[in-house]
């Protein structure tokens, strides 16, 4: 069985930037889709709350959802759980996803969130298969994965190899000794969570993924995450309509490499600065101090998305 | 510039040679049998995939009109020297003979069987078993006989057989086929003489047709009636049989899961575990616990554990073609796009009797008592009385535990057990007493409640 949850108790969940991004440009996209004409908000969102239940409350505040999962593996959570939920219409259940994601309603439209806190395992490999297999045409899947080397105190690529070998063997395909260097990983998960989904869809003719999310991003752990449609080609039509000009965060094909999203380090009073004069010009620099340029870059990628935290004296 | 013709006719040795070699006796005898079953489904008009898995269980509303009929008859009888099977399953007609049961194959716009595939089976059959047939058919209102002498056949260039039309029985339940071969091959005979051949032969033909058996036709092996050999599915009032169907290109899939009742002493058999195939009714795959349905693919790889899961898939087509069995009806061709369906939601819809299992087993082979009182309630059942709700999961009422216990073992050295023995002044009581004892102690004077 499992061990006990290690990141909602470890890492103060509300202060996690690249996350909160990474949150925020999904919510950017599934808007996007909601005018390209899929039904957002009547779809049933299931995810992994923990206690925090952050991406619940976005949903449900930004997209109208109101039909909505949360899954906890951590049987010592129960109570926590339960306590934390933050609306009527979050239903909570304790018990490992594999044995939701087999119940989810063929009569209805998923976006099913698997945001695990660890590497890729064959536990997490099996639920891929099997979301393949029953999300229904049109449901939205996004898998979430730790992707620092997952030997213990080890960046060896043979301990990583030998790792992902156990794990997830089959669905390695034909890959050289490289792809399991510490920087590689985060391709190497994308790859084996792609070819178990696929295997769970085996038989599923007329229907395909359409890829839309390969971020990659660290706020203490390197996390990769992977996410499309599983549809047919009235959702292709649909997404050829929708509108993704300045949606550079998107990746919409099965080659793209992946969107890092990058947090540059700015205090309060720096940030206002820079919103003033947002979106600059390639090349611009305030006049009161010196930034590098990566770092205004990244800053004009995100600064939509960034949240701002501040203390309330309550 | 000339052209030639290259002679691409086929051999008659082709047939009587090569390809009797890819089936094995049994299967042949086992094609004889479909052909008598498909004259039973033709002549009383059964609907293979509604007769077989009625509607509700406790409904007589929905008994197909064809189960009240007395079940046909097909006897099977052989020696080192004879080999018959006689049926009354309605005969094979003077028109029929002459024109489709003969050929090699069948013409396109021919009706198919059921569970006749390819039209060889009743070719490739007799010529495997002998070299002097003779088959005679009667329907109610006309009959043939024919006699075939192997060897001057197979040396005669035409692609014809001779028969001769008899009268019919005038009554249609006496109308059926008899086929009679002696003159066996040496390896033939040696089989028929082998001592575990017959009980081989009962084994496959009460496992492949258990569904028609004593139900549609009962079969008999020299004398002796084969019971069929239930799939050994079950449900009680605390865990239930999960089911889900669909429809592919032309070919009808249900898909059922669940426990499995337990044996005489209590405990489940793992030769009994594992997916069970039936493409028309027939039984294709038995007991599969390996990756050709989907284990270590989809599904966990079996382990001993898993020993209690039961899994049902009937493929129905109309065109037998379309179902994903390979020539010899024994396994399953693993491109076919509705197998390669079926085998994913078969890895979902078996997923939560896993689960369940997984908890049952969850520390070492000790079932934990909640799920042990689950598994002890359950039934075995008719598999054909399954639900009739197209969709159901898997669920399981599962009582929370009164205390839950944990088994406590280790080994000690004989002289230092000695040395404890001594000192309690027990010097018979039994190691586990001891191991008892020093336990219950330490719990009184160190850990007081």
């Amino acid at each position: 069985m499992k061990p006990k949850s290690k990141s909602a108790l470890n890492v103060q969940f509300d202060l996690r930037p690249a996350k909160q991004v990474e949150r925020r440009m999904i919510v950017d996209t599934l808007q996007r889709l909601a005018q390209a004409s899929f039904p957002i908000r009547d779809y049933k969102y299931t995810g992994m709350g923990s206690i925090h239940f952050v991406d619940f409350v976005i949903f449900h505040r930004l997209l109208g959802i109101n039909n909505m999962l949360s899954v906890e593996h951590d049987s010592s959570l129960e109570d926590r759980v339960k306590f934390n939920r933050p609306f009527k219409c979050v239903t909570t259940k304790i018990c490992p996803a594999t044995d939701v994601i087999p119940t989810l309603s063929q009569d209805e439209l998923h976006l099913l969130w698997l945001d695990y806190d660890e590497p890729v395992t064959s536990a997490i490999l099996t639920d891929v298969f099997l979301a393949g297999s029953q999300l229904s045409t049109g449901s939205i899947l996004i898998i979430t994965v730790d992707v620092e080397p997952p030997g213990k105190e080890s960046d060896d690529l043979y301990v990583s190899k030998a790792y992902f070998e156990t794990e997830a063997k089959k669905y390695l395909g034909s890959v050289d000794d490289k792809d399991f260097a510490k920087g590689n990983l985060h391709q190497t998960s994308r790859r084996v969570i792609m070819n178990a989904l696929k295997d769970g869809m085996a038989g599923r003719t007329g229907i395909d993924y359409y890829p839309l999310f390969y971020f990659v991003y660290a706020d203490g752990h390197r996390m990769m995450t992977v996410g499309g449609i599983i549809g047919s080609k009235v959702e292709k039509r649909k997404l050829n309509s929708m509108a993704v000009e300045d949606a550079t965060y998107l990746r919409m094909k099965p080659d793209n490499a992946a969107y890092e999203i990058k947090i540059p380090v700015l205090t309060r009073k720096e940030r206002q600065l820079l919103d003033s004069a947002m979106p600059c010009s390639t090349g611009w620099q305030p006049k009161e101090f010196a930034l590098p340029v990566n770092d205004i870059e990244a800053y004009r990628e995100i600064y939509r998305f960034f949240p701002a935290y501040a203390e309330l004296l309550l | 510039m000339t052209t030639l013709q290259a002679n691409a006719s086929p051999e008659k040795s082709l047939f009587l040679d090569m390809f009797i070699r890819d089936l094995s006796l049994e299967d042949c005898i086992l094609d004889l049998v479909d052909n008598s079953i498909d004259a039973l489904i033709r002549s009383r008009n059964i609907n293979v995939s509604e007769a077989l898995i009625p509607l509700a269980t406790n409904s007589s509303r929905h008994k197909p009109k064809e189960a009240t009929l007395e079940p046909a008859v097909i006897e099977v009888t052989y020696d080192a020297k004879n080999f018959k099977i006689v049926d009354n399953c309605g005969g094979i007609s003077v028109k029929d003979a002459a024109e489709k049961v003969f050929r090699f194959g069948h013409s396109k716009k021919a009706v198919v069987g059921q569970l006749g595939v390819y039209g060889i089976g009743l070719k490739r059959a007799i010529f495997k078993i002998g070299n002097d047939i003779t088959i005679e058919s009667k329907t109610k209102d006309e009959g043939f006989r024919m006699h075939i002498p192997v060897p001057s056949w197979s040396n005669d260039p035409n692609w014809t057989l001779p028969f001769e039309v008899i009268a019919g029985t005038g009554d249609s339940n006496v109308a059926g086929t008899s086929i009679s071969i002696k003159d066996f091959g040496v390896e033939v005979t040696e089989r028929f003489k082998s001592g575990t051949f017959e009980g081989h032969l009962t084994e496959m033909i009460a496992r492949t047709y258990c569904l028609f058996l004593n139900r549609y036709v009962v079969v008999t092996l020299n004398g002796h009636k084969v019971e069929p050999s239930p799939i050994p599915l079950g449900k009680s009032e605390d865990a239930n049989v999960a089911k889900e169907e669909f429809e592919d290109s032309g070919v009808k899939v249900t898909l059922y899961a669940g426990l499995a009742a337990r044996d005489p002493t209590g405990e489940w058999r793992a030769i009994d575990a594992g997916w069970y195939v039936l493409c028309n009714g027939r039984l294709v795959v038995t007991a599969s616990r390996t990756e050709e349905t989907g284990w270590g693919a989809g599904m966990p790889t079996f382990v001993p554990k898993y020993r209690g899961f039961i899994g049902l898939a009937f493929f129905y087509s109309t065109n037998p073609l379309l179902l994903p069995w390979k020539t010899t009806k024994q396994g399953l061709n693993q491109e076919s796009l509705v197998f390669q369906r079926a085998r994913t939601r078969m890895a979902t819809i078996g997923r939560p009797v896993l689960s369940f299992l997984d908890k049952m087993y969850s520390s070492q082979e000790i079932e934990h008592e909640a799920q042990r009182q689950v598994a002890a309630g359950i039934k075995p059942l008719d598999v054909r009385d399954l639900t009739a709700k197209p969709q159901v999961t898997f669920k399981t009422i599962v009582k929370p535990p009164g205390e839950i216990t944990v088994r406590v073992q280790y080994s000690a050295k004989q002289s230092e057990l000695n040395r404890v023995k001594k000192s309690l002044g027990k010097n018979t009581w039994p190691a586990t007493r001891i191991g008892r004892y020093t336990f219950d102690h330490y719990l009184k004077t160190e850990c007081p409640e």
